[in-house]
């Protein structure tokens, strides 16, 4: 019957064929896991997809995230809707195809935040428990070159700032807080004058604050305090009449803080008294940043050293006693440079330089800069920036810490022993800038407003020197030259 | 009698056809297994980006590939990247962590070539340092060029000694 075989031959084929065209046909449409819910209990996330996935989890900083990748995965049609409340740790959360086969899911983090992460056996199934160090076994060695595991300490809670209450000690003005735990805080000038702000980011007002903080005080002008109860966060801007010495001292037992604010170091007198050393920025083969326009190139060390030398001669002219660094285009030695003020014992270290930034025009504007959070040496940039600013028809970008973009800040006030501040007049590559610094006019207004703020840090402002003849202040208690000054590093 | 023949196979066929397909789809449907990812070790490097008056630090993930050395990766990555503040033709010319200090020796051009100004230096220190921080066994940094040791690269930044890696956050 070799027909009849045939026929079953055929039916059998045409059977496996339509089977074969079936498994095709639901290969090609069966669909990737997706990502199906997230899901708030507390402070855990639970995330589900409807399949078996991979997850991975790492940390990015700058700003700070957790990171969840599914692999493979797709996100549904339909939108999804994280359930639950969001903890306070996390400012918000996204997700997103982040390539194909990929699903990211990122939590923006408030601060650092440490967290546990497991996954289900059936592969559909993760929980991220945000607080919670990861365990020890799951905690690679560390080798040579392989990314760290961020492992920091779980968060703090915040602090409650219980009492405040200024403190009269002798001419020196003292605000004490009594916090519920030792936090930092951190001051920071702010642009307007002699205001500065008293950080306090894990701080969460209490409620036997006072309604106003203000005191009678020669050296404070305005005292605001501001605090959120919510985000755990308070400040206290403390603006003073003159260019005033702040710092934080820590007690050794108790969680008091206290802000002291004094008259600054050498701040006494006259600035005919004053032994100033003046740094004209490079020189000699340093030629410094490379400004290039239309109309030619100029040079960072030509343009400092000729507002250094009008520096020079103003201070003359006021009786002062000067020593440069340089006077000419002679090479000098960073190191050399601070080196010479702390073996004149000069009384102030002035560093005249042009800023430059990696990209032409992407900056403009006048900056001083102090060192690291030391009192005096802010107090004369703000005192400084106050009046350059006021003449360079640039941009304030502010009196700011050395530490600002680099921690170890820069060597020449790193190194000095007296206050001492940098002053980055302008950019030279920077086309209305750099049009400003190669003009003899705009040079001798920043030279004269470098004065004018010197002045202004030892005598006071003008219109205060006028007003402390009528009240006849007492001079100041010597301040101690080897008091330690506990400011912490920046936050 | 030959077209009875063909309409009965034309039938079975169609049967078969229908019986296959339905015996197929009673299977149950299995979604794919998925196979293992490839998951490589990823490095970032960090580069700022201005935004008015101060910088924001930028992480950019990197590939590596198992049999590269992830610290090489990052940093020669880093010279080349967008945004990166540092000079142009800066070569990596050799890397070596020892007791925690990682000596980076860059080619000439990072002092010859760099254009100038405090915010340029320390954007350059600055992105060596947090890229550097990401791996465990560098605690601090020494700049070489051309395997000398230097004080300073743009006579701002102070680089006499080692500089450590980590910190606490700068003030942006």
């Amino acid at each position: 019957m070799p027909a009849a075989w045939r026929v079953l031959m055929v039916v059998f084929l045409v059977w496996r064929m339509a089977g074969q065209m079936h498994a095709q046909q639901t290969e090609s449409v069966a669909p990737l896991p997706t990502l199906q819910a997230l899901r708030w209990e507390e402070s855990v996330l639970h995330v589900v997809t409807s399949g078996k996935v991979n997850f991975q989890t790492f940390t990015l900083r700058e700003p700070l995230r957790a990171v969840i990748d599914i692999s493979p995965c797709t996100l549904p049609p339909e939108t999804i809707q994280p359930e639950g409340d969001t903890p306070t740790a996390v400012e918000r959360i996204r997700w997103a195809q982040f390539k194909e086969g990929v699903v990211r899911v990122v939590l923006d983090l408030r601060e650092e935040t440490p967290f546990a992460f497991s996954t289900a056996s059936e592969g559909n199934l993760a929980t991220l428990a945000l607080g919670t160090a990861p365990s020890p076994a799951s905690d690679k060695p560390r080798t040579a070159s392989t990314p760290a595991k961020n492992n920091p300490p779980p968060p703090p809670p915040p602090a409650d700032l219980l009492q405040a209450q200024w403190l009269a000690d002798g001419e020196e003005a003292r605000l004490q807080m009594q916090l519920s735990r030792r936090v930092p805080v951190r001051l920071r000038p702010l642009k307007e004058g002699y205001t500065t702000i008293l950080e306090m980011p894990q701080v969460k007002p209490g409620d036997g604050l006072p309604a106003d903080w203000s005191v009678k005080h020669p050296l404070i002008e305005q005292v605001q305090f501001s605090g959120d109860t919510k985000g755990a966060r308070s400040a206290l801007v403390i603006r003073t009449t003159r260019a005033a010495s702040l710092r934080v001292e820590y007690d050794k037992e108790k969680p008091i803080i206290t802000l002291a604010v004094n008259r600054p170091r050498n701040a006494h007198g006259k600035l005919s008294e004053k032994h100033i050393v003046i740094d004209p920025g490079h020189g000699g083969t340093s030629k410094g940043a490379v400004g290039r326009g239309a109309d030619g190139i100029v040079y960072e060390k030509d343009i400092t050293l000729a507002i250094a030398l009008m520096v020079r001669d103003l201070l003359v002219k006021e009786k002062a006693t000067v020593t440069m660094t340089r006077e000419d285009d002679s090479t000098v030695d960073l190191y050399d440079r601070p080196k010479l003020a702390n073996e004149k014992g000069a009384d102030f270290f002035i560093s005249i330089h042009c800023d430059s930034t990696p990209k032409p025009n992407s900056a403009s504007g006048t900056t001083t800069y102090f060192h690291a959070s030391d009192p005096d040496g802010r107090a004369l940039a703000q005192a400084i920036q106050k009046h350059v600013s006021a003449v360079t028809g640039l941009p304030n970008r502010g009196a700011q810490t050395d530490t600002a973009i680099y921690q170890s800040g820069f060597a020449v006030l790193r190194r000095s022993e007296m206050p001492a501040v940098l002053i980055e007049v302008a950019y030279i590559n920077n086309d209305t800038d750099r049009a400003k610094l190669k003009d003899p006019k705009f040079q001798k207004k920043v030279a004269e407003a470098i004065v004018a703020g010197l002045k202004a840090y030892i005598e006071g402002e003008k219109e205060q020197r006028m007003a402390q003849e009528e009240v006849e202040i007492r001079p100041a208690a010597n301040q101690s030259e080897d008091e330690q000054i506990q400011i912490p590093e920046p936050l | 009698m030959r077209i009875r023949w063909i309409l009965t196979v034309i039938l079975l066929a169609v049967l078969a056809f229908g019986g296959g397909y339905w015996y197929a789809s009673r299977r149950p449907r299995l979604a794919p297994q998925p196979g293992p990812v490839q998951t490589k070790p990823s490095v970032v490097v960090y580069v700022p980006i201005s935004e008015g008056n101060t910088y924001r630090w930028e992480a950019k993930p990197v590939p590596v590939n198992a049999d590269e050395d992830p610290l090489r990766i990052a940093l020669e990555h880093l010279l080349i990247t967008r945004d990166s503040p540092f000079p142009q033709g800066t070569r990596l010319l050799r890397v070596k962590v020892e007791d925690g200090i990682a000596e980076v020796d860059f080619s000439r051009e990072l002092v010859d070539n760099f254009p100038g100004g405090s915010t340029t230096e320390a954007l350059i220190v600055e992105s060596l340092c947090r890229t550097l921080a990401q791996f465990a066994d560098v605690e601090k940094a020494r700049i070489l060029v051309e395997g000398k040791k230097i004080d300073t690269i743009g006579e701002h930044v102070d680089l006499s000694q080692p500089v450590p890696v980590r910190q606490g956050l700068p003030a942006n």
